[in-house]
């Protein structure tokens, strides 16, 4: 029996953006980790508001705006060990950036 | 054993042994017991110090994390430090009248401090930004400078005023080796030190500037110690319980509080909390959840049940940090056995 596969669904901004921003909050956290430790990076994203992460996998979910949860998670990990951990996170989020258009990048990824 | 603990702990014995050497300066009390019993006192604060470090370094979990491995290492070498000083004091008590046993194990086991404190140095650099510092060209001239104003500065005071001059090399390779060992240790702790606070400058923040500067002002006073150290051996004023001494111990102090600074608990009374948002289905905290709920964080696709006591759930108001004894309840990815040996 043929099945006519189903028409892809239309591309949208929001769709990619939102999974490039729950990449973005994964590799943060992981590269956070590997500096304060697990303990501690995941302690931190737990207080983060719309952001939640599997602490196993640290695949993360987000409810809300995308852009602003990791500029929370930024300003967490920048209230806890200060501006040093904004640069980790700027180079753990480097290579998800291209793809994310300059208005949806958020503000402390940006150099 | 929580942050608060371990401060005033060391605050409090410190002060106490301080005290006990402004008596015995002030009275000028040589080659007596009490001079032996203060070095004793030394050791030991040396030791327990980084016994205090090495278990603030499990709050970083260990050796897994840059800073948990910086504390770490910081710590061991002020145990090793503490152990090489009570092997000396023991040989105060044990042969009074010999200046310096035959063996260099206590040499070997002071030294062993040495390439522990500079390994903990470096680690702990990655947790400053300092690497971010050396993108700039401002940052590499700065390390070249300073590197270069320190190995002259160090030659000039550990070789010539210190020790004489060149004439120091004519004496045995083991006691050039570890006369100077210490020194020019010193002296590249210090300098690397210098140039990763000097680049971390304007990135390090939070609560843990201070921790970092005091550990600094820790190897700027070695450093000072060790050189003044080399001059009152050389012209034969030393004595057990010398002004040196009183650096040394400075030093260890300043050591210990650095190090017991970076623990991450915060030195507070514990307040209500509420339990955290979960992304998937948000609400409104629960208001009557008290603050020692055993309720772990909810994470998605996790099917492990926490292994241990799971520690309280902390709303994102809340501060950080409000318990004493944190338990991991998240399992270390990197490490599978960990959490399942746990669990056993």
């Amino acid at each position: 029996m043929d099945q006519t596969p189903a028409p892809a669904a239309p591309q949208t901004t929001a769709q990619p953006a939102e999974n490039i921003y729950t990449e973005i909050c994964g590799q943060i956290i992981k590269e956070q980790s590997r500096i304060i430790g697990v303990t501690l990076a995941l302690e931190q994203a737990s207080h983060v508001e719309g952001l939640a992460v599997d602490s196993s996998t640290y695949h993360c979910t987000i409810s809300g705006n995308g852009s602003m949860v990791i500029n929370d998670l930024i300003e967490q990990y920048r209230d806890f060990f200060g501006h040093a951990a904004v640069e980790v996170c700027r180079e753990a989020a480097s290579r998800y950036l291209a793809n994310l258009p300059a208005e949806q990048t958020p503000t402390l990824l940006k150099s | 054993m929580n942050k608060k603990f371990k401060l005033y702990f060391i605050i409090g014995l410190s002060g106490i042994v301080t005290a006990l050497w402004f008596a015995i300066f002030v009275t000028d009390t040589r080659g007596q017991q009490i001079n032996y019993w203060w070095q004793l006192l030394m050791g030991l604060s040396a030791l327990i110090y980084g016994i205090f470090g090495i278990f603030t370094a499990k709050k970083w979990n260990w050796l897994k994390s840059g800073v948990g491995r910086g504390v770490f290492f910081l710590s061991l070498g002020l145990v090793m430090w503490g152990i090489g000083q009570l092997g000396w004091t023991y040989f105060l008590f044990a042969e009074p009248n010999v200046e310096s046993p035959q063996s260099h194990l206590l040499d070997i086991i002071d030294f062993a401090a040495i390439p522990l404190w500079f390994a903990g140095i470096v680690t702990l650099s990655k947790a400053t930004g300092a690497k971010y510092g050396l993108k700039k060209l401002s940052g590499k001239l700065l390390v070249v400078v300073v590197s270069l104003i320190m190995i002259l500065l160090s030659w000039y005071f550990l070789v010539e005023v210190a020790r004489g001059g060149s004439a120091y090399f004519e004496q045995a390779f083991w006691k050039q080796f570890f006369d100077l060992g210490y020194s020019i240790g010193d002296a590249i702790i210090l300098t690397t030190a210098i140039v990763i606070f000097t680049l971390s400058w304007k990135l390090l923040g939070g609560r843990f500037r201070l921790p970092i500067i005091t550990i600094l002002v820790a190897f700027v006073l070695l450093y000072l110690a060790d050189f003044w150290f080399s001059y009152r051996d050389g012209q034969g004023l030393y004595y057990n319980g010398d002004a040196v001494d009183l650096l040394y111990f400075l030093m260890i102090t300043t050591l210990g509080l650095g190090i017991t600074m970076l623990d991450p608990n915060r030195v507070r009374s514990s307040k209500k909390i509420a339990p955290a948002q979960t992304a998937a289905a948000p609400q409104a905290p629960d208001p009557q959840q008290q603050e020692t709920t055993s309720e772990p964080m909810p994470a998605v696709q996790n099917p492990e049940p926490p292994a241990e006591a799971a520690s309280p759930v902390l709303p994102k108001e809340a501060p950080d940090f409000l318990k004493v004894n944190p338990v991991a309840p998240y399992a270390n990815p990197h490490d599978n056995n960990e959490q399942q040996k746990e669990e056993s």
